[in-house]
């Protein structure tokens, strides 16, 4: 099986480059597979990884041009396989890129404003079930970035004028969150929530399956539309 | 305040042979401000690395750590958080997944607690003092975790009241707690986080740690923090633990190859419960995604009736449950296996023919049926999955006092002190961050007394040329070949079923690897840029260190205790063996001997 994985190295390369491997094949070989082999018997690749299983978000690149996660993609055994970096961020060397113009972001969305710690009844207390339900899948987003890299918006207008799904799931968790007393509406609005086409590309590409991004998209508006801020 | 400053030193005398100056930092020219000054050296020959001095330096921002770099701030201190992955995606705290917690819930005694790492062996002072440290309302997780900015803990989906799974006066235990938004609440502390940047070497100036030395991955630089007391909290060095395909036969984490631990037992302290390592089941096929229960579908305690040996035996039905602790789970399948119960590649089966054994695997491993529909197309309904026992924890850490400080280098604790779990063989997400907490603490009342003495810039020498001498070698295998090694040997002699023969046979290709591997590993890249076989022949030292201990103690111990089955020892002898293991290193040999139970009167 033929693959090409992207090259490079700041310190000497002017730009990013190809390099061509013949990797055996196997069924169901992930990318993951593909990328640990030539690695340890072929030649050094650079590349980023940690719980094989979509949880962690490090294996985040392109294959044959599509965001993913290499761990749980499957090469084909006669396809291009051109594997390259996460599109749209900096690369540091080889496959690993520099997402914290993002994930920094998301930690910082992440933290629940509130006024005053909860105490043990408020936390004992029932929750709007609705609510838990719409909340709690949005907390299987590895943060991997590969609906930002593969959004059509972010790509053509950049993070500054629409932050992107990864972002916006963030918001989107927060703005359900029972606990949280922040005004989530209009930080979605500020990051450009109407921006979004709703191609739903960012569901097609995510690995987090029961993420429906759209339907917290039109939570968000309907929530924004109410209150005059669309 | 952590200050930061630049020092020199000549690269010409660290490394022996003249071609050193052509590799590694001259190469590094166009990277960031500390190589800036390389370029305006016409000689090419000065290093120079990033000095933070800090009260309190935190090796690992797991779990253990948040809790550490947390309490650590409460009492005032400067700190600085050594992280070896991206922050907030590093080791296990840095997946994304759904966790079980568990905590003791009122004020119980110690020794009546129910934690899981009180047993037998475990190290009764440490357990018994970090367990009253953590008291009242610090040790209620839910107002920890839910004021940590967590999700909503689980919730019964129709009335949305909360939903644990254990509920009893003592012990609480609830699913849907998501530790990655505790390393989200790391940067609102006011902590100086150095992310992607490996910890090499604890520095010991006159027996007192006095910092860490450590290198920053994507740039390949070195950096030194000076710390008054130093906390390592590496999580469970299980790395070292037999290979398929994209990992060991872990479900942990490639950031956690126990490199303190290894450091701080080549300075000469000893390790303790290396023997000790805590298993599921987990799917071998499909091969990429085997050991990795976020997208992998296994078993454990709680799916016994469903587990089978391949001639259809179910091993566990009949079984008293209420005494199926993970201790026994994996004992009773190491067994089967022994009695030739295994498959060919030592697992057994999960057999899901039953909609019941879906319902018992438990919602994490729910949670990827769908996936391998989707990505797979594999329908494991109706059928027996094949699966093998694989280590998600192991033991094997520092001797440490009842402070968790570290037995022969003051200043120095851990928060994963030798003996802290006993026979459990590792951790859970209630007992490290505790014992960060507790850790802390202790350091606190340390550091009271403690001034820093002017660094040696021997020893940051030595360890610069230590791990830039690596850059020198020619004609060995890379450093990924030797891990392959060091982890199947290592596989061969701590499986949990242990034959003697296979642990002799483990052991001795763990000597050679020593003494023909490592003189002449050599590095494939010789970029200084996030070179990862670099990073992976650093850490091989330590993964090496940390495989032969393990596998010599798991020899030394001539019974069968813990998850571990030994069929030439087949009975657990209290009479011999109520005792700990502990390993030493005298300059590559490492060698064992029995060590009494801390018990909390002595
Ligand atoms: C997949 C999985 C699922 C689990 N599920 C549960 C569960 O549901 N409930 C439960 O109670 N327990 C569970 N456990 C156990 C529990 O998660 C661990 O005991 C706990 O996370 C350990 O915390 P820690 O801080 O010791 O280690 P970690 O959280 O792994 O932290 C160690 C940190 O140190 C860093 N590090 C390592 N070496 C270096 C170095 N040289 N320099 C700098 N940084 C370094 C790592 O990057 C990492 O961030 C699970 C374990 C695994 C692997
Ligand atoms: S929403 Fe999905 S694709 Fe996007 S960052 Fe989260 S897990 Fe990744
Ligand atoms: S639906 Fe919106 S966020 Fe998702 S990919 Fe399309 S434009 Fe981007
Ligand atoms: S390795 Fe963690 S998401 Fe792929």
């Amino acid at each position: 099986m033929k693959v090409s994985v992207q090259k490079y190295d700041p310190s000497i390369d002017k730009e990013p480059y190809l390099e061509e491997f013949e990797v055996p094949y196997h069924k169901n070989m992930t990318l993951l597979e593909a990328l640990v082999y030539i690695n340890d018997n072929l030649a050094p690749i650079v590349f980023d990884y940690s719980c094989r299983g979509r949880d962690c978000g490090r294996c985040a690149m392109a294959l044959d041009g599509t965001p993913c996660l290499a761990c749980v993609t499957l090469v084909k055994e006669d396809g291009d396989n051109v594997i390259t970096s996460l599109p749209g961020f900096p690369i540091v060397r080889d496959l690993v890129v520099d997402k914290t113009k993002v994930t920094s972001r998301v930690q910082q969305i992440m933290a629940r404003k509130r006024a005053k710690p909860l105490t043990l009844d408020e936390i004992n207390a029932p929750v709007d079930p609705e609510i838990y339900n719409k909340m709690n899948p949005l907390e299987q987003c590895a943060r991997c970035c590969v609906c930002t890299a593969a959004c059509p918006v972010v790509a053509e207008m950049g993070l500054k004028k629409f932050v992107g799904p990864t972002q916006m799931i963030a918001i989107g968790l927060r703005y359900y969150d029972p606990y949280d007393q922040g005004d989530r509406v209009v930080e979605a609005v500020q990051g450009g929530l109407f921006n979004c086409i709703q191609c739903g590309t960012c569901t097609s590409v995510c690995k987090a399956l029961e993420i429906d991004h759209l339907s917290v998209w039109a939570d968000l508006r309907a929530a924004a539309e109410e209150r005059g801020l669309a | 305040m952590e200050t930061q400053h630049v020092m020199n030193v000549s690269r010409r005398d660290l490394i022996a042979g003249g071609a050193a100056a052509t590799v590694g930092l001259t190469a590094a020219t166009t990277l960031g401000t500390t190589t800036q000054a390389l370029a305006d050296d016409p000689q090419g020959e000065r290093i120079e690395y990033d000095v933070f001095d800090t009260d309190i330096c935190i090796i690992g921002s797991g779990l253990g750590g948040v809790a550490a770099a947390i309490a650590a701030v409460d009492a005032g201190k400067n700190v600085v958080v050594i992280e070896k992955g991206p922050h907030g995606f590093g080791g296990v705290a840095g997946y994304n997944w759904d966790q079980f917690i568990n905590f003791v819930r009122d004020d119980l005694p110690w020794q009546e607690s129910t934690d899981f790492v009180l047993n037998e062996l475990t190290n009764q002072k440490i357990e018994k003092n970090s367990y009253e440290h953590w008291m009242g309302e610090d040790r209620n997780l839910m107002v920890r975790y839910e004021n940590m900015g967590y999700g909503l803990l689980n919730r019964n989906p129709e009335t949305g009241e909360i939903a644990p799974l254990l509920d009893f006066p003592t012990i609480y235990g609830i699913y849907r707690g998501f530790s990655r938004h505790q390393l989200d609440t790391l940067g609102d502390l006011g902590v100086k986080i150095l992310d992607q940047t490996i910890a090499t070497d604890v520095i010991v100036q006159d027996g007192i740690c006095t910092g860490v030395t450590a290198l920053h991955i994507p740039t390949g630089s070195m950096r030194v923090i000076r710390a008054k007391a130093t906390i390592c909290c590496t999580g469970a060095s299980t790395w070292l633990y037999g290979w398929n395909t994209v990992g060991p036969k872990t479900i942990n984490s490639p950031d956690n190859t126990g490199d303190i631990d290894a450091a701080v037992f080549r300075h000469g302290c000893a390790l303790e419960g290396n023997e000790f390592f805590q298993c599921d089941l987990l799917n071998y096929e499909p091969t990429g995604i085997a050991c990795s229960f976020q997208s992998g579908i296994g078993a454990d305690s709680g799916c016994c009736e469903y587990i089978c040996d391949q001639d259809g035996n179910y091993f566990f039905r009949g079984m008293d449950y209420s005494t199926l602790n993970k201790i026994t789970f994996t004992q009773t399948i190491a067994e089967c296996i022994a009695n030739g119960g295994g498959t060919e590649n030592n697992g057994v089966y999960v057999d899901f023919s039953s909609p019941e054994a879906f319902a018992a695997i438990g919602e994490t491993y729910q949670r990827n049926i769908e996936l391998w529909k989707q990505v797979f197309g594999i329908d494991v309904e109706g059928t027996k999955l094949e699966v093998g026992l694989e280590a998600y924890e192991r033991s094997g850490n520092p001797v440490a006092d009842e402070n968790l400080m570290v037995e022969g280098i003051a200043g120095l604790f851990s928060t994963r002190g030798g003996g802290y779990s006993g026979s459990q063989g590792g951790s859970t997400v209630n007992i490290s961050p505790r014992n960060g907490s507790y850790a802390v603490s202790k350091a606190v009342e340390y550091i009271e007394n403690v001034s820093l003495p002017a660094l040696d810039e021997e020893i940051v020498k030595a360890e610069y040329a230590r791990l830039h001498e690596l850059f020198e070698r020619e004609g060995g295998n890379r450093p990924q070949k030797v891990r392959r090694m060091i982890q199947n040997a290592c596989y061969e002699a701590c499986q949990p079923t242990r034959t003697t023969a296979n642990m002799e046979a483990g052991i001795a290709e763990l000597e050679r690897i020593r003494k023909e591997e490592m003189p002449k590993m050599t590095l494939g890249d010789k970029s200084p840029v996030f070179n990862t076989d670099w990073k992976c022949a650093i850490e091989n030292y330590n993964l090496l260190d940390l495989a032969e201990a393990a596998a010599k103690a798991s020899l030394f111990r001539e019974e069968t205790r813990g998850h571990m089955y030994r069929p030439e020892f087949p009975t657990q002898d209290n009479e011999n063996w109520l005792c700990n293991v502990h390993t030493y290193y005298n300059d590559g040999n490492i060698t064992c001997e029995k060590a009494d139970v801390v018990l909390a009167d002595a």
